[in-house]
């Protein structure tokens, strides 16, 4: 141990001594031992100074502010979007809608003549192209049970360990649902694996997938 | 700025006025950028999560109930998308130099770094080998500790703030700092291998 060392220590051990006298012992803010642990950091901290702060690019604070203008200017859109969201009555992440609307699609506008497949296929790639949009868009399109804790969290109404676990959660399971997704739509391009993809979403079949007024754009 | 001063810039915000978004973005986009930039290691990936942090607030600031805990809350939002980009990235977030000339020049010279005399280079020196060790350490602390220590020192939180980003008591706080700042002075000091 250094002089400069053993000196902190001596000041830090006088500090402690002062606290033990004077601090009330009771848990919690202001007790003894936070106070302690502040005593020791701050003797700890010293080594930290002198750390350059870095500064944001004023390029970047730039796009910043046209991005949350971008954004503000969006939300009329963005509201539209959410409502067509509201529309689907699934307890699934929006990705899993995406691949259902996959499915109806295609059943619907079998094809039949002999350029029909390649036409098919396009609406495909179109629809794989939303589901990964949507796939991005999770937090949004999510419903699983565990997003309002995590939303809460967001929000800063909740700040326990269990929303962030919650938030974790609801990100794993969307990866989870994101990949399946992938995969599914991999098998529906295939031919020969459409009706099975219905069969898979009895939902749909049960007639409980409402689309309402929204059409898919081909 | 003023509790009152911040109470209305929020307020207006919500009610989606551009200007009190700019204000709010002056306000903060240094601390937090500062924060994702050495939680990241990179400059671009901080750009994108500070613009995403922004656009974000945008979205969710209506439902924002302000208890005079925005810095909290902003910081909080930009805990989240660095840890969600570290996951996403699988992998350990490299340090930045701490004293490097791209750093310096890059990311502009402040007042804190400027705090030390460096006007002989046997300081310069001394003052880079210490940053470099210091850097290491960082780079070694387990990812709580560390965060409690750039939320500290990068983006001049109290303990108190720190522990209301991260979701624990006071006291956990504490002693993450403790701990962690106990095993960078170790590391510090133990002989170098390399």
């Amino acid at each position: 141990m250094t002089p400069d060392e053993r000196e902190r220590m001596a000041d830090i051990e006088r500090d402690e001594q002062w606290l033990r006298d004077h601090a009330p012992g009771t848990p919690g803010p202001g007790s003894l031992e936070h106070l302690k642990l502040q005593v020791r950091i701050a003797a700890d901290e010293s080594r930290l100074q002198g750390i350059p702060t870095v500064w944001v690019d004023p390029a970047c604070v730039a796009r910043v502010k046209r991005a949350v203008r971008d954004e503000l200017a969006g939300r009329t859109a963005g509201a539209a979007r959410s409502r067509f969201r509201r529309l689907l009555p699934l307890s699934i992440g929006g990705p899993l809608a995406a691949a259902a609307v996959v499915a109806i699609v295609v059943m619907v506008n079998r094809p039949t003549g002999p350029s029909a497949p390649q036409a098919s296929y396009s609406a495909l790639d179109a629809l794989v192209e939303f589901a990964e949009e949507s796939a991005t868009d999770r937090a949004d399109a999510m419903s699983l049970p565990n997003l309002d804790a995590l939303e809460e969290e967001m929000l800063g109404f909740a700040w326990s360990p269990a929303a962030e676990s919650g938030y974790d959660e609801a990100e794993t399971e969307t990866d989870r649902l994101y990949e399946k997704l992938r995969d599914e739509l991999d098998s529906l391009k295939k031919p020969g694996t459409i009706m099975q993809a219905g069969e898979d979403y009895p939902w749909y079949a049960a007639g409980t997938f409402d689309l309402g007024s929204w059409s898919w754009p081909v | 700025m003023e509790v009152d001063e911040l109470t209305t810039l929020v307020e207006r915000a919500r009610q989606g006025e551009p200007s009190a978004y700019d204000a709010l973005v002056d306000l903060y986009a240094n601390r937090l950028f500062g924060f994702l930039f050495r939680m990241t290691g990179s400059r671009a990936d901080a750009e994108d999560l500070l613009q995403e942090l922004f656009v974000r607030v945008v979205r969710m600031l209506p439902r924002y109930e302000h208890r005079g805990n925005l810095e909290s809350w902003l910081f909080r939002i930009a805990a989240n998308l660095g840890r969600d980009h570290i996951r996403r990235v699988r992998r350990r977030p490299p340090m930045m130099p701490l004293l490097s000339d791209s750093d310096s020049e890059a990311a502009g010279t402040g007042p804190r770094e400027t705090a030390r005399d460096l006007d002989t280079p046997s300081r310069d020196l001394e003052h880079q080998e210490e940053a470099d060790a210091l850097q290491r350490g960082l780079a070694a602390l387990p990812e709580p500790e560390r965060e409690v220590i750039m939320l500290r020192h990068f983006s001049d939180m109290t303990f108190a703030q720190i522990a209301e980003i991260m979701g624990t008591p006071l006291g956990t706080a504490l002693a993450r700092a403790h701990r962690g700042l106990a095993r960078l002075r170790k590391q510090m000091e133990a002989p170098d291998d390399s």
